[in-house]
């Protein structure tokens, strides 16, 4: 069951009542057992595969994290974290190191067929938290059912964000977020609708560039490279925190607060401050479980950059089993000491200069991310730099798929960079969902019911989240 | 206090007015019902009839008729005002373009099983979709399950879709305002108008192979699936409704494309034993017919009656339905034997130099 189905729109109402029923009666263990069935009923109707391996993954890191509670040895922790990333490694990895291992060696490698678990990737990070965090000695005393409602939330298995268990425990047990809250879940619900909407009216109206540059490669002309690598720019960026707005606003109306995962990353003055507004949950991981045990940047500066360099390559080798993200995050990686070495000179530049670069370098950074191979993204590269063909190909336009819509389809040529341009402009001026504060009023209902029913007509045929995948 | 009042009142006015549109943008999408998944047209509307495998399901269920029309997209140009002139029926049109076996089978299955007044089907039997394993689908072709499976629950994808909102709840609104009459079936998938015709638009798709001299013939293999085929999605429905008169034919493929794909590989004895299995499997049943055109060697060597090298113009297709309603071009256990011999000896032998030219 997907966020854009009828069956979840139905699901939420029911989960909330049965939830919230619960928690009336005063029996407030019922109330974690509902969230969690609720939670495992939806990641089940994913596939019984996905399921049973989460379950077992969940039933080990409870237990092993009990006696590493007890058994505060490095060498165990260590064997935790290993056992957790090892089924990421084989399900997501393996075909990728037999591969690149057989080119080193000149041998053949016959890739092997396995399944994908769905959110394995987001799951192993959760569950290493655990496992460091246990070790740390911070989860004793929490109860399974705590254990359990934590892992298994709904609204933010399967894509995250990563969620540590004192961001989220403590809230099920706050007596002041049994009761229901009418402007939590009226909140909740703009925010699921502003998340849907942006997913499926703006994110998929990209795809189609994205997908013609991707398709088309060296045969682009220069204006087309650049429209195409915005276009998944902003495809990127819609599909994932739409999602993320969709997850929130659901936890919203239980009362819960996720972490917010994005702020407003386009209107980053550096790379450095581009990755404290995007996915700040998995930066957060990074930073916290990988590179302050490196030492972070107490240990000179040669240290603190390979440091930089390892948490920007996990990230990289994390979203994918592809050079293509490898070369995305040792490209971030880079682009960080360069901006660390040469700072002093940068803060002086003009502060819209500074956004402005630091977007075009994301942009060409997600040209790697969104390529199927390094080839692909190096051809659209090199049309971006390459100083002919100033006006887009018909064909570029017809993939906004608005060659229906009355007067515009006559007018696409102004109509679609007039696209870019808003959406630019929203990215860069409107406040972040969360941090506004809406009005209870008949306009505001009357705009999230229209956007909600707007949204929704799109949602059949449209393809998953891009961050699904990872 | 108040505050909390105000955001009491609002939720119930947001969710309220939320599932009003829903409710209302599924009504409108039910009442017009521009697929006709839950009803017959509305009498004064101006549907929109261009989709084939969205429409088909719902105008077999749902429509007043007793002849069908079906086959893949040889039997798009069919007018149904003719066939009912010629036939004596009320006729539909639900056709499947790239349709293998399976497909139509299936749509004539259900057509069948919903409609008890049907008396007459009409159907091509393309043998480039014939040779697959019985379940073999076009895998390129759309496939709306939930159209298909009478399942309601899954009907969301259905009333929330905003193609079907847009392009055909209100076009057709907007066309009914306008006083535009709804699309019938003699234009409903026609093509005929829009594609041009003739050896400049044919010849393109010869392939430029030399002939290989080689003799194929079908394989026991070929035979076994092609029998199987046959049973489970030709005659299957014929042994069903025995009371339903079958008339099955051999859509006339031009020579260029007896040239191109059978002649130059050496397969044209394969391909004639392929069609006296299936006649031989389709004459089991008295309530069956076929026809085969191939003898009609002015249609099938004149390029300007095609548009490629499988479909033919409007007037042609005008013409194989009277063949078909006088009797003509029909074959029987005893005369099929013959008849396939000489179209053998005629497309073998034939003076294809004109077709790759000088």
């Amino acid at each position: 069951m997907g966020f854009l189905s009828l069956q979840f729109i139905f699901f939420v109402p029911v989960v909330l009542v049965l939830y919230y029923a619960a928690r009336k009666s005063g029996k407030n263990e019922l109330a974690k057992c509902v969230l969690t069935a609720a939670s495992m009923l939806f990641f089940a109707l994913y596939g019984w595969d996905s399921f049973l391996i989460l379950v077992l993954s969940c039933a080990f890191n409870y237990l092993y994290s009990s006696f590493l509670s007890k058994n505060k040895k490095p060498a165990y922790l260590a064997a935790g974290i290993v056992i957790n990333v090892l089924p990421l490694l084989v399900f997501k990895y393996l075909n990728f190191f037999g591969e690149n291992i057989a080119k080193i060696t000149g041998t053949e490698y016959t890739g092997v067929s396995l399944i994908l678990p769905v959110a394995i990737s987001y799951y192993t990070f959760q569950m290493i938290t655990w496992c460091v965090d246990s070790y740390r000695g911070e989860t004793k005393g929490i109860p399974v059912l705590d254990y359990l409602a934590y892992i298994w939330f709904f609204p933010r298995m399967v894509m995250g964000p990563i969620t540590r268990h004192d961001e989220f425990i403590p809230q099920i047990n706050d007596p002041a977020k049994f009761k229901p809250d009418p402007e939590n879940i009226a909140t909740g619900f703009l925010w699921f609708t502003v998340g849907m909407s942006k997913k499926l009216l703006l994110a998929t109206r990209f795809s189609g560039a994205s997908l013609y540059g991707l398709g088309m490669g060296s045969e682009l002309g220069m204006a087309e490279a650049w429209l195409c690598s915005i276009a998944y720019t902003f495809q990127i960026y819609l599909d994932f925190s739409g999602y993320c707005d969709m997850a929130a606003g659901v936890s919203k109306m239980l009362n819960l607060d996720i972490p917010k995962n994005f702020n407003s990353p386009y209107k980053a003055e550096s790379i450095g401050d581009f990755w404290k507004r995007w996915h700040i949950s998995l930066t957060s991981f990074l930073r916290k479980y990988i590179y302050f045990p490196l030492g972070g940047n107490r240990k000179g500066r040669a240290r603190t950059y390979i440091n930089m360099m390892i948490i920007f390559l996990v990230s990289g080798f994390w979203h994918g089993a592809n050079w293509t993200f490898i070369i995305w995050g040792a490209l971030h990686g880079i682009l960080m000491i360069i901006e660390r070495l040469t700072w002093d000179y940068l803060k002086k530049i003009p502060k819209f200069i500074r956004v402005a670069f630091t977007f075009v370098l994301v942009n060409i950074g997600w040209v790697f991310f969104a390529a199927p191979n390094l080839s692909m993204a190096v051809d659209v590269i090199k049309e971006m730099f390459r100083f002919d063909n100033i006006m887009p190909a018909v064909q570029f336009y017809d993939t906004f798929d608005m060659g229906t819509i009355p007067f515009i389809r006559y007018h696409l040529n102004i109509a679609i960079p007039l696209f870019y341009v808003i959406t630019f402009v929203c990215l860069q001026c409107t406040k972040n969902i969360y941090d506004k504060k809406y009005k209870p009023n008949f306009l505001t209902a009357l705009a999230a019911g229209i956007l909600f029913v707007w949204s929704f007509l799109y949602a059949n045929g449209v393809s998953s989240f891009i961050y699904f995948q990872f | 206090m108040e505050e909390k009042k105000n955001w009491k009142k609002f939720l119930i006015l947001e969710l309220s007015i939320t599932a009003l549109l829903m409710i209302a943008v599924a009504a409108v999408v039910a009442f017009v019902d521009p697929f006709f998944h839950y009803h017959a047209p509305l009498r004064d509307f101006s549907y929109i009839m261009d989709n084939e495998r969205y429409q088909n399901d719902g105008i077999t269920r749902n429509f007043e008729y007793d002849a069908l029309i079906t086959g893949t997209s040889v039997s798009e140009n069919f007018r149904t005002t003719l066939a009912d002139e010629l036939f004596n029926v009320t006729s539909v049109k639900a056709t499947y373009a790239g349709g293998y076996y399976k497909e139509i089978g299936d749509g004539e299955r259900r057509a069948l099983e919903y409609n008890d007044n049907i008396r007459l089907v009409i159907r091509s039997m393309d043998m480039y979709f014939a040779m697959t394993e019985t379940d073999y689908r076009n895998p390129q072709a759309a496939d709306p399950e939930y159209l298909y499976d009478n399942n309601f629950l899954n009907d969301e994808a259905y009333l929330y879709n905003a193609d079907v909102l847009f392009e055909y709840v209100n076009s057709g609104i907007g066309r009914t305002v306008n006083g535009v009459p709804a699309d019938t079936f003699d234009s409903y998938m026609r093509f005929a108008e829009d594609r041009p015709l003739g050896a400049a638009y044919v010849l393109p798709y010869v392939r430029d192979n030399e002939v290989t001299g080689a003799e194929i013939h079908m394989t026991d293999e070929e035979r076994e699936m092609l029998t199987a085929n046959v049973r489970a999605n030709l005659t299957a429905n014929i042994a069903a409704y025995p009371d339903v008169e079958f008339y099955y034919f051999f859509p006339p493929y031009c020579i260029a494309d007896w040239y191109t794909n059978h002649y130059v590989k050496g397969d044209i004895p394969a391909l004639i034993e392929q069609m006296e299995l299936v006649t031989e499997e389709v004459l089991k049943y008295d309530n069956a017919h076929v026809f085969c055109f191939y003898d009609d060697t002015d249609i099938i060597t004149d390029l300007n009656n095609y548009s490629d090298l499988q479909h033919y113009s409007g007037e042609i297709s005008d013409l194989l339905l009277r063949y078909m309603a006088n009797g003509e071009h029909e074959l029987t256990l005893d005369n099929y034997k013959e008849y396939f011999d000489n179209v053998e000896n005629y497309y073998t032998n034939y003076d294809y130099s004109w077709i790759t030219g000088p």
